[in-house]
């Protein structure tokens, strides 16, 4: 199973990565690497479309905790959206759900800037 | 892929199924197609199914990275069988072996990347022992309670 990471910058300060696929110890480090490459710019706003993720594993989620600390050691910011039932199960078997700031849609996390 | 649903059950009580796959994470989206089908013919349901999954993939992934450390001509034997109630899986490693007593999930106040994996197959199954009485590797055997399958 392959990962496809899309970007899109609507504007000088929003980064949009479009995740589809699955998530997992094979194809991670490829979200990994874009979202580490995007976050150097230190765009204000870094979200990340998860609609199409039909799975997800601790990798993954570790590949978001850290994409996470880098937006914060930046001070801008990182949002999630989208999520499908598989995923946010995964999020919240990991209690990780207060801890980001997760949104329905992509259009929603664009809205709340 | 075959379709289990709706057709004769794959996995009948009593039975069990074995699948090998070679310690490559490439081979792990295989797995889970496998669980995928065996799961909704034992009658879990969605949320259930994608757990199992998750706990298998995450033992495997400790297999490949731990066990096997990244050494990708090795093998892993998963194998799922159906109680009456209960299906239990034995993944079965013949690398180096863990020390039970040192394998626990991670405070989840700490967030921070890795260690999730342990906890997630806690957190989904029901029950997990390390048996590491065998002269070479480990057989981890995890088993899911099916109290509202059919």
């Amino acid at each position: 199973m392959k990962l496809n990471v899309s970007v899109e910058k609507p504007d000088e300060k929003t980064r949009i990565l479009s995740v589809q696929g699955e998530i997992d110890m094979n194809t991670s480090p490829e979200l990994r690497r874009v979202l580490a490459s995007e976050q150097e710019a230190r765009p204000a706003i870094v979200i990340i479309d998860l609609s199409g993720v039909e799975y997800i594993d601790s990798s993954g989620i570790a590949t978001l905790i850290e994409g996470l600390q880098r937006s914060k050691k930046s001070q801008t910011v990182l949002r999630l959206a989208g999520l499908t039932s598989m995923v946010r199960d995964v999020f919240e078997l990991a209690r990780l759900q207060d801890v980001f700031e997760i949104f329905n849609s992509r259009q929603e996390a664009l809205d709340a800037t | 892929m075959c379709e289990a649903k709706g057709r004769a059950r794959l996995l009948g009580e009593g039975q069990s199924v074995t699948i090998t796959i070679p310690s490559q994470r490439e081979y792990l989206c295989l797995l889970r197609a496998v669980i995928g089908q065996l799961g909704v013919s034992i009658g879990f349901d969605e949320i259930d199914i994608n757990r199992i999954t998750l706990a298998v993939d995450e033992a495997c992934t400790n297999v490949i990275k731990y066990g096997y450390e990244g050494d990708t001509t090795q093998e892993i034997q998963v194998s799922f069988r159906k109680i009456p109630d209960r299906l239990e899986i034995r993944i079965r490693d013949y690398g180096k072996k863990p020390d039970p007593a040192k394998i626990k999930p991670r405070e989840l106040e700490d967030v921070r990347p890795g260690g999730l994996g342990t906890h997630f197959m806690s957190e989904i199954m029901d029950r997990i022992v390390y048996d590491t009485s065998h002269e070479v590797g480990t057989e981890l055997i995890m088993t899911k309670f099916v109290s509202d399958a059919e």
